[in-house]
């Protein structure tokens, strides 16, 4: 097509200048008019020369370019796009995924201090417990301690009354007079311990 | 006299004037000829196309290395210049002849940079604006005129071509040829007119900056001999005006270069799609069409298609 246009170019202009020139060839005279066929020869020559080299020189080259960029920011712009999507569904997954930990909280919460107040009491049944069987085991080992006191202290009083005894009547007891006497003060001891 | 002088400033001329006492003259291919007569000379205007061309050449060869990769190019100046060839193709060519605009961009940048490039050329100091010359506007213009013809008839043959010209008439096939035998020659002569507006659009606007710059200049000169007061008034009077009508003509420069282009791909948009139709059994396709008539229409379809794309 280019070649056909050039062509018919050619000879519109061809024919123009030889119709036209030898009415306005002559150099006298101004007239703004005025159509130089030598001008517009010149002119066909070099705007055909210059069309023809950047058609095949420069023009092929700047329209691959700009169709390659074209390409290179519509493919850009659908990546952003896509990208942004995808953030997009990100975010919103976020915020539901925060939206539902937010509503988790007052359970966690919840459910953390009812296992705390639990854990709590248990601890401090273990404790009573453990507090009330130290108590028993030092009330029992007080009661034999205490009883194995008493029993010395009958036998030491016995001993200490026969020979208060021995010393007083002045004459030796026997067998049978230092149990009746012993069993005896040992009750009597016994009453005013327990009163 | 005075404007005489302006018209050979701003006109493509045979000398080179850098100074009123000095001029280069620039050798003519033949001189003195048959060739040369009969005005195949090498002008001003020659050599600044020329100039134009290797510019841009010398831009957009490395440019086109840099960036074929796809990377974007590195540095203040290569984002500029390639700035430009995605505006043209973003904001020019996709909206207004769509999908297929790739095959046909290329050579809205080539004019697009060839004419900014001479416009440009009109503001550095003893250059000129080869499209101050109606005959590189015209040539301009006629390449334009046949891209449009021939993309529509390489894509939907002639038949459906020239059937796009014809308005949709919902009448007796009898009134419909009538009216067509009417309009058809006025919708082919309108895309004619239109081209031709182009160049004449682009022309007029060259042409007419620089003559007001040049005509502002030879102020100067016209008072050099009317005392010194007159002439150094008129001298920075001169100079501070130029200045600023030469940042209207910087604006204007790019703002023309846009327009040819702009032109172009709204032209080729609305002829391609009214061939579409065309090709495809009429111009009610999908019902959205059905005011739409003629090339002309078919603009405003474009247009507000596009209006419509953007506020969606």
């Amino acid at each position: 097509m280019v070649r056909l246009s050039l062509g018919m170019l050619m000879l519109v202009v061809v024919g123009l200048v030889g119709f036209i020139n030898p009415a306005f060839a002559a150099d006298g005279g101004h007239d703004a008019m005025e159509f130089r066929a030598d001008t517009a020869l010149w002119a066909l020559v070099v705007f055909v020369g210059l069309f023809v080299i950047l058609y095949r020189k420069a023009w092929p080259a700047v329209l691959d370019g700009l169709q390659k960029r074209e390409e290179t920011i519509r493919s850009s712009l659908e990546e952003a796009k896509k990208t942004r999507d995808e953030m997009a569904a990100i975010q919103a997954q976020f915020k539901k995924e925060l939206a539902e930990a937010h509503q988790e909280i007052p359970r966690l919460m919840e459910e953390a201090r009812k296992k705390g107040d639990e854990l709590a009491a248990q601890k401090l049944a273990e404790a009573t417990t453990k507090i009330q069987a130290e108590q028993e085991r030092f009330r029992r080992e007080m009661e034999i301690a205490k009883d194995q006191a008493i029993k010395e202290l009958w036998e030491q009083s016995a001993k200490l009354a026969t020979l208060i005894s021995m010393k007083a009547i002045g004459r030796a007891l026997t067998e049978d007079d230092h149990r009746r006497l012993l069993d005896e003060a040992m009750l009597e001891m016994s009453r005013s311990a327990h009163n | 006299m005075l404007f005489a002088d302006a018209f050979s400033h701003v006109l493509d001329t045979m000398d080179w004037h850098l100074f009123e006492s000095l001029h280069l003259h620039i050798p003519m291919i033949g001189s003195h000829t048959a060739f040369q007569r009969r005005g195949f000379g090498l002008t001003k205007y020659s050599v600044l196309m020329l100039l134009a061309a290797g510019i841009i050449l010398w831009i957009y060869l490395p440019l086109s290395k840099r960036i074929q990769t796809g990377e974007a190019p590195k540095g203040t100046w290569w984002n500029l210049f390639e700035s430009v060839l995605t505006f043209i193709r973003d904001e020019v060519a996709k909206p207004y002849i769509g999908k297929e605009a790739d095959r046909y961009v290329p050579y809205l940048w080539t004019v697009f940079l060839f004419v900014l490039t001479c416009n440009l050329l009109g503001m550095i100091p003893f250059m000129g604006s080869p499209t101050a010359s109606f005959a590189v506007t015209a040539i301009l213009a006629t390449g334009s005129f046949i891209l449009i013809n021939a993309a529509s008839i390489m894509r939907f043959g002639v038949a459906a071509h020239l059937k796009s010209f014809a308005p949709h008439l919902d009448m007796h096939i009898g009134l419909k040829l009538g009216i067509w035998l009417m309009l058809w020659p006025i919708e082919v002569l309108g895309l004619f007119i239109k081209c031709f507006v182009l160049a004449v659009r682009l022309f007029a606007n060259m042409f007419a900056g620089h003559m007001v710059l040049a005509t502002i200049l030879l102020f100067i000169p016209a008072v050099s001999r009317h005392g010194d007061g007159l002439f150094w008034g008129v001298t920075v009077a001169s100079v501070v005006g130029v200045l600023a009508l030469s940042m209207l003509e910087l604006f204007v420069a790019f703002l023309q270069a846009y327009l040819f282009t702009f032109l172009t791909a709204l032209f080729l948009g609305g002829v391609l799609e009214h061939a579409e139709h065309a090709a495809h059994g009429g111009h009610e396709v999908g019902g959205e069409h059905a005011h739409g008539t003629s090339p002309d229409a078919g603009v405003e379809d474009v247009h507000l298609k596009k209006q419509a794309n953007h506020s969606h």
